[in-house]
């Protein structure tokens, strides 16, 4: 294929995109491309950018350089307004890590009603979608309670429903099991795999267990908030050299008896060296 | 590793016993009492009562045809008719009156002080009924406090009502349509983020009261809450900007839309009916 030629399933594709906060770098020269339906996990240490990129991807903050297109529409920063506007916005949510900016509605019901309401659908439309969305993820308890009185288990499943209330093609996930109690993890891998191959789904995770069960494909930002690696999760997940040096895994050496042992640590350890 | 990190004990750093911080323990008494007005606040709100009934937009409507109608009551005989309509509404929707009358009591108090001279001789002149160190109080001078005191009672009465027989969910969507959509959001965002904040000067007042042993003196504990303001206003200013990004990712372009209002039925106009009866009667005896 020629550079630059669109891929036939191409959502997104990213030449040299960089974001600086001042002077100081949070996304430097990313290019990659992201296909319809792909699981893609992007991982890294803490401040490598994770989170700056999934804005970028959102629209929510214009690259400092660099060309971003969805869709083989090129993507400006301010200026996503018009036609584009408002199918990226339809086609495109993201859960931020935070879930408590990103409830601000009275009620868990009108919560999950902004998204539809704001694209303009029908008030009878939008109430239907809400029940139905909240009877499919088992939270019409909550539907009449005040989002700042859930808890954050309860919380972050509202934020993923309000944004699955748009029904948008693209889940761009900000550190989705942050905060989540292994019932609700449990309820949110469930969700992710039954809408394998109807979404595309790009999550920005410290969890590499979730990165070994839900994403084919891993992006690693390094410390200097470069790109280290992109490929299929499984290689990148065996490659501890890698994940050492993006500071995802550490290592750690401990004594038994006249044995030492070195360990990796981190939320995905490999315990494969004795010396 | 430090030596005294080691030690089973830490040494005592110091003489003096554990000896709390009043000003400390002052600021989580202020955030955790308005905590419980916010959460209990409505605490009728869930009963089965005439003005839970009704659509929150004609609640409010109403009460405030009630309020004004109180305010506008020029005669004895008006202000007794609204009162008796007041404890009607509360025992119809389920509110206690002792416990209306809770509510109100700091609006009455502090009226009684505000209007105090009213009930002397030097501001309202008349027939003495009792007097006291070269001061008299008058017949006149007590029926206009009274008066006055009573009709405050009766409009915070009403207000009390409503907040107690409507959640804040329902409170918000009973504005709209009474005030643009936007402001209504910006209502309670402010709220929202307000209770936030709270938390967070919650949690770092009890920070420092963990790790406060023998006390520190007013001055010190004033210096710290001043750079627990500055950096609440910090977060305060970052949340505003990710919670604008989260809106303008959810489709959010400026213009706010918004669901319309439940349908009314009968007894949501049989109640301004009655209201707005109550206004003009009240304006007009």
């Amino acid at each position: 294929m020629t550079p630059g030629a669109r891929l036939k399933d191409e959502i997104y594709r990213l030449e040299g995109v960089s974001f600086f906060y001042g002077s100081s770098p949070a996304v430097k020269n990313m290019s990659f491309r992201v296909e319809r339906g792909e699981r893609i996990a992007i991982i890294g240490a803490n401040g490598s950018g994770k989170s700056t990129l999934l804005k970028i991807l959102d629209c929510l903050i214009p690259p400092s350089a660099g060309i971003i297109s969805f869709l083989g529409e090129r993507l400006a920063g301010d200026d996503l307004k018009g036609g584009l506007g408002r199918r990226f916005r339809e086609s495109v949510s993201f859960v931020f890590a935070e879930p408590d900016v990103q409830l601000f509605s009275p009620t868990v019901f009108d919560e999950l009603a902004f998204g539809p309401l704001q694209l303009g659908l029908s008030g009878d439309e939008v109430k239907t979608r809400v029940e139905e969305l909240l009877d499919f993820l088992g939270i019409s308890g909550l539907k009449d309670r005040p989002p700042y009185a859930l808890s954050s288990g309860e919380k972050k499943k509202v934020a993923i429903a309000s944004v699955l209330a748009v029904n948008p093609d693209v889940l761009l996930l900000d550190e989705p099991t942050n905060g989540l109690d292994p019932r609700s993890q449990v309820w949110l891998y469930e969700l992710i795999e039954g809408l394998k191959n109807l979404k595309t789904f790009i999550i920005a995770t410290h969890d590499l267990s979730m990165v070994e069960d839900l994403a084919e494909r891993a992006i690693v930002l390094d410390e200097g908030h470069g790109m280290a690696a992109d490929g299929p999760s499984r290689e990148i997940l065996r490659n501890k050299d890698l994940l050492l040096r993006a500071n995802i895994i550490h290592e750690h050496a401990h004594r038994h008896g006249g044995v030492i042992h070195i360990h990796s640590h981190g939320p995905f350890s490999t315990h494969d060296e004795h010396e | 590793m430090p030596v005294w990190l080691k030690e089973a004990k830490a040494r005592r750093g110091g003489e003096g016993a554990f000896k709390s911080e009043a000003f400390v323990e002052k600021t989580l008494d202020n955030i955790s009492s308005f905590m419980k007005v916010v959460f209990d606040g409505a605490e009728y709100a869930g009963k089965n009562g005439l003005l839970q009934s009704l659509e929150p937009k004609v609640r409010i409507i109403g009460i405030f045809f009630l309020v004004f109608a109180a305010a506008l009551a020029g005669k004895a005989l008006s202000l007794l008719a609204v009162i008796f309509f007041a404890i009607v509404l509360a025992l119809l929707s389920g509110v206690e009156v002792l416990k209306l009358l809770k509510r109100v009591m700091p609006a009455l108090i502090f009226t009684s002080i505000i209007i105090s001279p009213v009930f002397f001789s030097f501001v309202t002149p008349g027939s003495a009924v009792l007097k006291a160190w070269g001061m008299a109080v008058t017949k006149e001078g007590l029926e206009t406090g009274v008066f006055i005191i009573a009709r405050v009672g009766v409009m915070a009465g009403f207000t009390a009502l409503l907040l107690l027989t409507t959640g804040q969910s329902d409170l918000l969507k009973g504005m709209r349509g009474l005030v643009p959509a936007v402001f209504i959001t910006a209502l309670f965002m402010t709220f929202r983020y307000t209770l936030i904040l709270l938390r967070t000067a919650e949690d770092s007042a009890l920070a420092r009261k963990s790790r406060t042993i023998t006390g520190t003196n007013l001055r010190d504990s004033q210096g710290w809450f001043a750079t627990r303001v500055g950096f609440i206003l910090k977060k305060t200013v970052s949340t505003a900007d990710e919670v604008t990004l989260a809106m303008v990712s959810r489709g959010f372009t400026g213009r706010m839309n918004s669901f319309e209002g439940r349908r009314l039925h009968g007894k949501d106009f049989m109640f301004i009916g009655l209201t707005s009866f109550a206004l003009i009667l009240s304006a007009g005896l």
